[in-house]
């Protein structure tokens, strides 16, 4: 539309200005040493093992309900649910391996799968829950792309939510209990139980609580014995280790192509707020994109085009260069021959 | 809408019983529904053969659309709100599902059948609701399933699907 539109992006451009791993403040689950190993999924690893058996002619339920019926229900479950019902039998295994947003999620995130397991925090969210937020792109507090998992609410995140929003501030439990919070009162609470981590030092597994979600049953509590705890939850300052370990990596997929996309972020804005390095209102921090937002960001991102007609301007010089020496070189060996022969 | 006398219908189960209903709670049923639609305008004196379900079964289904005949028929289809929890039951609804567990795969099929969705729904959260939370053992226990995985096998799928670091 307007004249001062920039150029577009070649791919090459595109590498050249951004960047895919993520600079966060904290460790997330994925980043913990013994991720991996620790979990291995066992999906598809067996199945080869047994020919598929009807599962179990002497139970009712598969006996009467159809099939269809069947993968009906059992797509009504969480995560943990249903990695415990596969224990059951083969038959019934056969069955859960069968359903469409369970197999899906194994096939295009197992690590996901992993983390919520490892974490208890499958018990959650269905694979369902899942795989839309797999299929999403913004982070479900501010509405912009989000690169991360919250396994606690099983929704997609961006880092700057992570880092700064109240509703993503975790506490532990034993802190929570401090604060006059009773076992029972706990239990009702989402908790999430990390992972080993050797960021900063060595962090055990801890129990985390949501910090809003504690104040909210303080708050209550509170109220019925006449105590007033909010001002027991203060602000403490070490507390983005806590924020990022309930967190994962988590990437975009694109349901027609099946591709899996991880975001990138701007190297331009990021350098600049380094330089910065503290927060203002604007702009935020580690902002991560789709392809397709980077483009649109492009547009924008003044640092970006200077850089991009630096990099080109740079590549121009380099090949002028290249051509006066060559040519330079040619002319030499030319006057040498010409030297020998007089 | 004028409300006269309230026009009946009468179903007929598999067991030859009749059982005369409210055409309105009849209509919960899509496949009953659309039935009277494609009879519109010729006569209903006959009773209308339900082949699938019998009388026991047909009564339970009936006191369910009863008690849900004001219910607004599409709203139950709607996924807009998807992330409230799956397996929530409202407490009549939960009260009625409390019956044995061959009533309860009946009711399920009976709905299946006759094309009642939100009852079909409430069947299916219902046995959900059984199998969530509990160990392998408590659910081949509860729906007489048998065991075919030899000890280890199931400790090795135990483990693969566990965290294993701390033990």
């Amino acid at each position: 539309m307007s004249s001062s539109e920039p150029e577009p992006l070649t791919r090459r451009d595109f590498c050249f200005l951004t960047s895919i791993v993520p600079d966060l403040p904290g460790p997330t689950i994925d980043e913990t040493p013994t991720f991996k190993a620790s979990s291995p999924l066992d999906y598809g690893r067996h199945e080869s093992k047994k020919i598929e058996i009807l599962p179990g002619s002497t139970s009712d339920l598969f006996r009467i309900i159809p099939t269809e019926i069947i993968v009906k229900i059992l797509s009504m479950l969480d995560l943990q649910s249903l990695t415990d019902l596969r224990r059951v039998s083969w038959g019934v295994r056969a069955i859960v391996n069968t359903i469409p947003a369970y197999k899906d999620l194994m096939k295009y995130s197992p690590d996901t799968v992993r983390a919520l397991l490892s974490t208890e925090t499958a018990i959650y969210s269905t694979p369902q829950d899942i795989l839309d937020e797999l299929c999403r792109q913004d982070c479900f507090i501010c509405g912009d792309f989000g690169p991360l998992l919250d396994t606690i609410t099983g929704r997609r995140c961006c880092v700057d939510c992570a880092t700064f929003s109240q509703l993503m501030r975790s506490i532990e439990i034993s802190s929570a209990e401090l604060r006059g919070l009773n076992e029972t009162t706990i239990r009702k609470l989402r908790t999430v139980h990390t992972l080993r981590t050797e960021r900063y030092r060595v962090q055990p597994r801890q129990q985390l609580v949501r910090f809003v979600e504690a104040k909210k049953v303080a708050v209550e509590l509170g109220k019925a014995r006449g105590f007033n705890f909010v001002e027991c939850f203060t602000l403490s300052t070490s507390d983005h280790l806590r924020r990022f370990l309930p967190l994962l990596r988590f990437p975009t997929l694109d349901k027609r192509s099946g591709r899996l996309g991880w975001g990138v972020s701007c190297k331009a804005c990021d350098r600049s707020l380094r330089i910065l390095s503290h927060r203002k209102e604007e702009p935020k921090l580690n902002v991560h994109y789709t392809v397709s937002g980077y483009i649109e960001h492009f547009k924008h991102c003044k640092d970006s085009q200077l850089n991009r007609d630096n990099a080109k301007l740079f590549a121009e010089i380099k090949a002028a260069t290249e051509d006066i020496v060559s040519r330079l070189q040619r002319l030499t060996g030319g006057l040498q021959r010409l030297t020998r022969e007089l | 809408m004028s409300e006269g006398p309230a026009q009946t219908i009468v179903l007929q189960s598999n067991d030859n019983v009749a059982i005369t209903v409210e055409r309105k709670v009849a209509e919960r049923s899509m496949l009953i529904k659309n039935m009277l639609e494609d009879l519109a305008g010729s006569e209903l004196d006959s009773a209308i053969p339900i082949p699938n379900v019998n009388e026991s079964v047909l009564k339970k289904v009936i006191e369910w659309c009863e008690h849900h005949k004001n219910d607004p028929q599409t709203a139950a289809d709607d996924d807009s709100d998807s992330r409230k929890k799956t397996t929530d039951i409202e407490e009549w609804d939960q009260k009625f599902m409390q019956v044995d567990q061959e009533m309860l795969f009946e009711i399920i099929l009976a709905s299946n059948y006759l094309d009642i969705k939100p009852l079909l729904d409430v069947g299916c959260k219902t046995v959900a609701n059984m199998i969530k939370g509990k160990s392998p053992e408590e659910i081949r226990k509860t729906f007489n399933i048998t065991n075919d995985f030899t000890p280890e096998e199931e400790e090795q799928i135990r483990r693969e699907n566990e965290w294993a670091e701390d033990r």
